[in-house]
């Protein structure tokens, strides 16, 4: 790697622990020890605190926990990084344009970004999963999360390109006469990936956190993620066992954690100081 | 990056000038304002499309479970306007949002939305104030203390706990509150806004209240003032090198005056615009721990709603809700504009 | 005490509200902490520092609460040394936060006088907001307990819960009532001394209304049907009421006095009756009962004080507040942590903590309702087609036969429950072991699917029948755990034998409205079952489609049968004409009779109740007590 910090960074203990365990959440269901599923005969037992046998404990049914547990943070990881892979696709896309459009267009289209950025997007997405007939299915909610989150990444990356776009380098390769798109793939974006590798870390955790938080209000369907882990454990087993909240959320902890640390210190490294490092919605 | 700097950017993030003419601040409060009436314009429009894209209407209940026949079912609905072309319901929509008379709650069959959220909003101010006021007032003495003791041990434990603390979900938090302080220990309430008794006097109601709040709002502030702390210290660390300190130092001013007058001072400046920006995740950390510790708020309303499909109240809270978070930001920038004097005309 | 301090730091034992206690007190004084020794009550009749939960008395525990405390006084003094403003800011919040902490000199009213067990008030955690009081739009048992306390019926069932001819009955309204010759009317004496409880006297012309109001097409014919026997009631004068019935019935009595609640003409009657539900929950309703309305805040709680002065004798609580939570497990947290007093359904597994905390029991009442799991015998998007799944009656006992229900009863309900024997509860049903039940047999179930034409393809797990596969949701409400724990025990019994149900939890109106218009696969609920079985025609029988009927079953032989055996006088037949109804029914197998559940409520110690009536747990709330020893307000 070119840059020294990075080079530490990434040797880093702290990191590196954090995201050994989301490598691990990636593919661990396929090694979890019980089957999630209901069980066809029924079981005498149930909410069984955690033991040997059951790390976590087992839910209502007699359903080992930490299998559900991970299982649901896999489920939360794919939703959380293809809606900020869509988020991220949709506001670099329209920071670009506007960036390069630039005067009026510019100032319009950055309007409207600043306008629905304003608007809490969580009442928007608890709104329109009142309005739906069926539970939300994950490509759904996916969709939903991605499509509501770009205004952030559109408004930082518009203020990137505009500084970059008064470089004399840029200048220089306008006039050599080539087009606009391919100003922005080639010589443009580049400069754009420390940003948005960060928006990505951070963007990720922002997003389990909020999926976690639909889920749990009821707003979302039954993915088996770790929001709906919580809702059940405040739910159904209504707290007086103490597993069924506390370790879906210290997955989803981890989780968050390792995003952040590792964004945290990519911001230091590249010092982008317009990304939030808190979730603004 | 220099302080001066960045606190020469305007909402749209992009760089002045140094040496440009200072922003005027009165048509810059009026633009903001409108643009927040907008927000609340749009929040508007977008509720009601999400209610005309639900099937059925509040008449549908009555075709199944009464003997109301379809000719009186069709009368209601053409004399309430249904049948009216999409701009005319449009337009009487946002003229019942102005007046504040929306349609009945029909989960609640015999309050009007506006009485539900007249008796509830109380409920959410009073605890988002609070966990808004003490958060910033926590991160803004952790972060400025950080400061202070930028590069020492402290500075960099500290610095790795508030990283922890924000990467937690601020429900979750509240749930293991109340499950050891609730259950365990029983030393606060689970749940409610006060214990629901008339016969105590005004004292103790007042202690009962604040014991009941004390959980909700060290949930809700305990992220958020972890959150302030994070950017405070960065805020720190840029004024940390700025060169009127040294002057102030050079001139023989206490080390404590020059932090906490003269550094904290510049520094606090672009937390005041974060505050405005932190409204709408306050709100939805709000609306989270409320149903949690079932607090008589908004977010209970909101959460009862949503699930009951009660799409009159679910409008009125998101007109509500994105009123306060525009008003939110607002209130950030006309402080901003106090407090900073390079920005008075 | 601490000297010098000035709040004294004193709670009041076991009551739910005010227990802010701490499991070692401690006042903050300007200067000192003391620890303060909590003293044991377990079932003394003290006033003073009870024991909350947990804190066990030995003498490691002792230490180290002495550590503490000597810690803590250490660091205090350590912190006088500072700058006397920060000193002073730091006390005045210490004081503040543990003042909040301890308990607080409570003066509530003087204890009455006027017989053992009169006053003090009760906190009751409901998990829903209320959303009527108006009784004949009252259909939930939540709206129930306070129309039931407001208002008063003609006369109330006994505790037998007998609903064949008038014995048993309790004077409520009535005074006094007389049959007429032929039985077809029954003439009520109204009691003179009756009163409204904003003065006015009960009249016979308030009973005719009433009847008009239940029966007023515009109203939301919850009931109805049960008072589809009654003809009219005439008002000879003004203290007599006379109902007039259409044909003799065994049940006449329960008929003309449990479903009415008496409601006052002279406030309601200018009120057009569709607006009157609306009416009911701005203004206080206005009733004769033990209770009265005091007030209502929306969202947080609803507040009934006793009517002192009422005709029949004040209740003997003071004061009984319903305190609105966000959830089930909110308002079951709320008593374990002291908020509440009562919550009227515990689940088996919260059991123990309930045996671990000393200031609460469990108690067990029957409740006559029993769960069953509907199909939806029409299809869902064209009610007059029959649905393509449940049609066939033998894939509907395949069904049925897939489910251990005997395991799933015993593994959600431990010993409170048991199986349900059809759609009613086994205490109504005389003779209930002569019903032929379908038994619990996976292989025969699998057989009879195959037979029907649903086959498992290879290697699939849903059978198909011409590509459709056999799969279908269950509507369940968000409101019972037991319902829902079932529900998804019932997914993995089905996929055993190759079916696919998928559980779906929504909130309870969401359910009530998918559900009435027939917009459901499959539905788990629960009937409560009123007295006498009257309600069955009205949940199962033809009659009842449109209304409680949601799967549309349609059986003239059903209805036949009911109908004849709410007919006969005599209870021998009648009781074998319940059976040949019942194994009517499970023959059709509309629905699979899941369980009927016995309910475990959480009280606290302090309160004393009479035995509970299974139509109701509020039956009796007017004859609440506090234990006297208890008594603090």
């Amino acid at each position: 790697m070119r840059r020294p910090e990075l080079r530490a960074l990434f040797f880093r203990r702290s990191v590196l622990l954090l995201w050994g365990f989301m490598l691990t959440i990636l593919v661990a269901p396929f090694f979890a020890p019980h089957d999630i599923r209901s069980p066809e005969q029924v079981s005498t037992t149930q909410y069984q605190p955690p033991s040997p046998n059951h790390v976590m404990g087992t839910d209502n049914l007699d359903v080992d926990l930490f299998s559900k547990v991970l299982k649901g943070s896999q489920v939360s990881l794919i939703i959380a990084s293809t809606a900020t892979a869509i988020t991220l696709a949709i506001g670099l896309a329209y920071g670009m344009i506007c960036a390069i459009a630039g005067g009026w267009y510019d100032a319009v289209l950055m309007r409207i970004t600043d306008i629905s950025f304003s608007i809490p997007r969580f009442l928007i997405l608890l709104a329109i999963s009142s309005v739906v007939t069926e539970p939300l299915s994950v490509p759904q909610l996916i969709l939903l999360i991605g499509m509501t989150g770009w205004f952030d990444v559109a408004r930082i990356t518009r203020g990137e390109v505009a500084g970059l776009l008064k470089r004399d380098w840029v200048l220089a390769v306008q006039a050599t006469g080539v087009g606009h798109l391919r100003l922005a793939a080639r010589h443009i974006f580049p400069h754009l990936v420390p940003i948005l590798v960060v928006m990505a870390t951070l963007g990720i955790g922002h997003t389990v956190v909020l999926e976690a938080g639909l889920m749990f209000l009821g707003a979302g369907g039954l993915n088996g993620s770790l929001g709906n882990l919580l809702q059940d454990g405040s739910g159904i087993s209504s707290m007086t066992h103490w597993w069924m909240v506390f370790f879906p959320g210290l997955a989803i902890v981890l989780i968050v954690l390792a995003c952040n640390a590792l964004g945290d210190a990519l911001r230091d490294v590249f010092a982008p100081e317009q990304v939030h490092a808190w979730p603004t919605t | 990056m220099p302080i001066g700097q960045l606190i020469r950017r305007n909402f749209h993030g992009e760089r002045h000038d140094n040496g440009s003419i200072p922003l005027i601040s009165v048509p810059r409060i009026l633009s903001r304002l409108a643009q927040g009436l907008l927000v609340v314009f749009i929040s508007a429009s977008i509720a009601f499309l999400l209610m005309k894209s639900v099937k059925g209407d509040e008449f549908t209940h009555l075709l199944e479970s009464t003997n109301t026949s379809a000719t009186l079912i069709a009368t209601l609905r053409e004399e309430s306007g249904h049948n009216a072309p999409l701009l005319t319901q449009y337009g009487s929509w946002l003229s019942r949002v102005v007046r504040g008379d929306l349609l009945p709650s029909s989960s609640h069959p015999g309050d009007s939305v506006a009485s539900l959220i007249r008796s509830a909003l109380p409920n959410t101010l009073l605890l988002m104030t609070l966990a808004l006021v003490s958060s910033m007032a926590g991160g803004i003495a952790l972060g400025a203390w950080q400061g202070v003791k930028a590069g020492t041990r402290f500075d960099r434990a500290s610095n790795r706990i508030t990283l922890s603390i924000i990467s937690v979900p601020d429900f979750w938090v509240a749930m293991i509150l109340i499950l050891l302080f609730a259950l365990h220990q029983t030393w606060f309430p689970t749940g409610y806004m006060s214990s629901n008794r008339s016969d105590l006097s005004t004292w103790e109601m007042l202690r009962d209240r604040l014991h009941h709040l004390v959980l909700p709002w060290f949930s809700l502030t305990l992220i958020n003032a972890a959150a302030f702390a994070r950017y405070q210290r960065a805020a720190m660390r840029d004024v940390a090198s700025q060169h009127f300190l040294r002057t102030a130092r050079a001139k023989g001013v206490p080390e404590s005056i020059v932090i906490w007058n003269h550094a904290l001072r510049v520094a606090v400046l672009p937390l005041v615009t974060i505050a405005g920006m932190f409204f709408p995740a306050l709100l939805v950390g709000t609306i989270l721990i409320e149903k949690v510790f079932s607090w008589p708020g908004m977010g209970s309303l909101l959460t009862k709603a949503v699930s009951s499909r009660d799409y009159a109240l679910v409008c009125g809270i998101i007109i509500v809700g994105s009123a306060m978070a525009a008003l939110g930001s607002l209130l950030a920038d006309i402080g901003r504009e106090l407090l900073d004097p390079r920005l008075r005309s | 005490m601490c000297s010098g301090c000035r709040q004294r730091c004193q709670s009041h034992p076991g009551s739910g509200a005010d227990s802010l206690t701490l499991t070692s007190y401690a006042c903050v004084c300007f200067g000192a902490i003391r620890i303060r020794r909590p003293r044991i009550t377990a079932e003394a009749p003290t006033n003073i520092f009870p024991i909350r939960m947990s804190f066990k008395f030995n003498g490691v525990n002792m230490m180290i609460a002495r550590r503490v405390a000597v810690g803590a006084a250490s660091t205090f003094s350590r912190l006088m040394t500072e700058s006397n403003r920060a000193f002073m800011a730091r006390s005045v919040l210490a004081t503040l936060i543990l003042a909040t902490a301890c308990g607080s000199d409570k003066k509530g009213p003087t204890p009455r006088s006027g017989g053992a067990g009169v006053g003090g008030s009760v906190i009751i955690a409901e998990p829903l907001d209320f959303s009527t009081f108006y009784p004949p739009a009252v259909d939930n048992a939540l709206d129930f307990a306070v129309v039931n306390s407001v208002f008063d019926r003609l006369a109330d069932i006994g505790d037998s819960l007998n609903t064949i001819g008038d014995a048993g009955f309790v004077r409520q309204l009535a005074k006094e009532w007389k049959w007429a010759g032929d039985s077809l009317s029954i003439a009520f004496q109204l009691d003179p001394t009756a009163r409204w409880h904003d003065g006015v006297p009960v009249r016979a012309a308030d009973v005719q209304f009433t009847f008009r109001a239940y029966t007023d097409p515009k109203a939301k014919g919850a009931n109805v049907d049960y008072l589809s026997n009654i003809d009219s009631v005439s008002v000879p004068d003004s203290l007599t009421a006379v109902v007039w019935f259409k044909r003799r019935m065994p049940q006449q009595f329960f008929q003309a006095t449990y479903h009415m609640y008496i409601m006052p003409e002279h406030r309601l009657s200018k009120i057009p009756f569709d607006k009157l539900e609306a009416d009911s929950i701005t203004q206080a309703p206005i009733g004769s009962g033990r209770f009265r309305f005091a007030k209502r805040v929306p969202q947080q709680s609803v507040e009934l004080v006793s009517d002192t002065g009422n005709y029949r004798g004040r209740a003997k609580l003071d004061r009984v507040t319903f305190a609105i939570s966000s959830d089930a497990s909110a308002a079951i947290l709320s008593v374990f942590g002291g908020q509440a007093d009562f919550y009227e359904k515990l689940r088996v597994e919260d059991l123990p903590t309930v045996a671990r905390t000393p200031s609460l029991r469990a108690q067990a009442f029957s409740q006559s309702m029993y769960a069953y799991l509907s199909f939806n015998l029409r299809a869902r998007t064209n009610n007059k087609a029959p649905n393509p799944l449940f049609a066939d009656v033998n894939v509907r006992r395949a069904l049925s036969m897939a489910i251990d229900r005997k395991s799933a009863t015993r593994a959600v309900l431990d010993t409170f429950g048991a199986p349900a024997i059809g759609p009613s509860p086994r205490a109504l049903i005389v003779n209930a072991s002569d019903i032929k039940q379908i038994d619990y047999d996976p292989a025969h179930a699998r057989a009879l699917l195959d037979s029907a034409g649903w086959i498992l393809p290879k290697g699939g797990d849903v059978r198909l029948k011409d590509g459709v596969p056999l799969s279908f949701q269950i509507a369940v409400t968000s409101t019972s755990q037991n319902r829902q724990t079932f529900a998804k025990s019932m997914e993995g019994q089905f996929r055993n034998i190759g079916v696919k149900a998928t559980v779906r939890t929504m909130e309870m109106q969401v359910v009530r409205e998918e559900v009435s218009t027939g917009n459901f696969d499959t539905y788990l609920g629960a009937f409560g079952v009123t007295p006498g079985l009257q309600g069955l025609s009205g949940a199962w029988g033809t009659r009842g489609i449109g209304g409680r009927n949601f799967g549309g079953y349609s059986s003239p032989a059903f209805d036949a049968k009911i109908d004849s055996a709410l007919s006969a006088f005599k209870a021998p037949v009648a009781n074998q004409l319940w059976v040949h109804a019942m194994q009517q029914i499970i023959n059709d197998a509309p629905a699979i009779w899941l369980f009927e559940d016995i309910n475990i409520a959480v009280i606290n110690k302090r309160i004393q109740l009479p035995p509970m009536r299974a139509d109701g747990w509020f039956a009796h709330l007017a004859d609440w007590s506090i234990d006297p020893s208890q008594l603090s307000r």
